[in-house]
């Protein structure tokens, strides 16, 4: 009787994993999709001749800036020079450490909503890398 | 993303390699911060130009390699190894690890550096089953090489795209582990099956 409850219980056990199996690999088909649809994951991307290369961020990348990022970060990856990025946004220049402060913190030390001062980082970069280059 | 790592990606955009010494050692030690996750960011943040892949990959392993050796020596010492011996030996699954790990030390410690906390638990128990430094620091720094390279490169490659691939790994690794469960469980199955 032992035996056949605790033989139950297993059966019970491995039909529940086989579900919860089921459920993750049909996120992970749709998590992979996805990514193919940014075409994140290619060959060219990984070829190591290419590694030498940075991959500069551009106007389709604008909404991945986030508060907890440095003014620093978002002059180097999106090209865009920090001293722009200062008149634009209105920055002192007696800002303590800038360019290497991040978003959250300067907010807070001008009294400013983060996310809204991210909003204007974005029109700002956005608008720099809209101007044609030389 | 969590709190917790927009607070450590933060530290490092301010401090570079040396809040990635800190986060990399601490979390080698005993902290569960989330340092390979971290690496795989910076892999990304290296493909921006921001930083160095070389420099990351040095710094990374030198400081995980120098929190695990000193887990390793915390439990090696004397008052530790008493500490944890009397704590540990009411529970007997510690036993049977402990075999585990006297068996398969190399492997054991080369493959738990690919998985988080666990690594952790293998140093302390590295040291307190008297595995020779020698040993440990060869197969911790070749599954600590072998890691971080990985995850550095992954993060280069996919630069922007690294926080859904994180995503996938997760999944992915859920998925791994479920298989595991459901193979040991149907092996018992059949063994009890064949006992009856």
């Amino acid at each position: 009787m032992e035996h056949q409850k605790a033989n139950l219980y297993l059966k019970i056990i491995i039909t529940i994993l086989i579900i919860v199996l089921a459920i993750l690999c049909f996120f992970l088909v749709q998590q992979y999709r996805t990514i193919s649809q940014q075409k994140a994951i290619s060959a060219e991307r990984f070829n190591f001749a290419n590694l030498a290369r940075h991959h500069s961020l551009g106007i389709n990348e604008i909404n991945l800036i986030e508060p907890w990022m440095t003014f620093n970060y978002v002059s180097i990856s999106y090209k865009v020079p920090a001293s722009y990025l200062q008149t634009m946004l209105g920055i002192s220049s007696s800002t303590a450490n800038y360019p290497n402060i991040t978003i959250n913190h300067y907010a807070k030390t001008v009294g400013t909503n983060p996310n809204s001062l991210v909003e204007k980082i974005k029109n700002a970069v956005q608008q720099y890398l809209a101007q044609p280059r030389k | 993303m969590s709190n917790l790592f927009t607070i450590l990606l933060s530290f490092v955009l301010l401090y570079k390699y040396v809040a990635l010494f800190i986060i990399v050692f601490l979390s080698g030690l005993i902290l569960p911060l989330p340092s390979n996750t971290l690496i795989l960011a910076l892999g990304a943040f290296a493909s921006q130009g921001y930083m160095n892949v070389t420099l990351i990959f040095i710094v990374s392993l030198a400081s995980n390699v120098l929190g695990d050796c000193v887990g390793y020596a915390l439990t090696r010492s004397l008052k530790m190894r008493n500490l944890i011996e009397n704590r540990l030996k009411h529970f007997s699954t510690t036993a049977r690890l402990k075999e585990f790990i006297e068996q398969y030390a190399g492997w054991t410690i080369l493959i738990t550096r690919f998985l988080g906390t666990l690594g952790v638990v293998v140093n302390f128990l590295a040291g307190l089953l008297d595995i020779p430094f020698q040993y440990f620091l060869l197969y911790d720094t070749i599954g600590n090489a072998l890691t971080i390279a990985c995850f550095v490169f992954v993060g280069y490659g996919l630069g922007v795209y690294t926080e859904a691939y994180s995503d996938i790994t997760k999944l992915l690794g859920w998925i791994i582990l479920i298989i595991i469960l459901i193979f040991m469980l149907i092996k018992m199955f059949l063994h009890k099956k064949k006992k009856d």
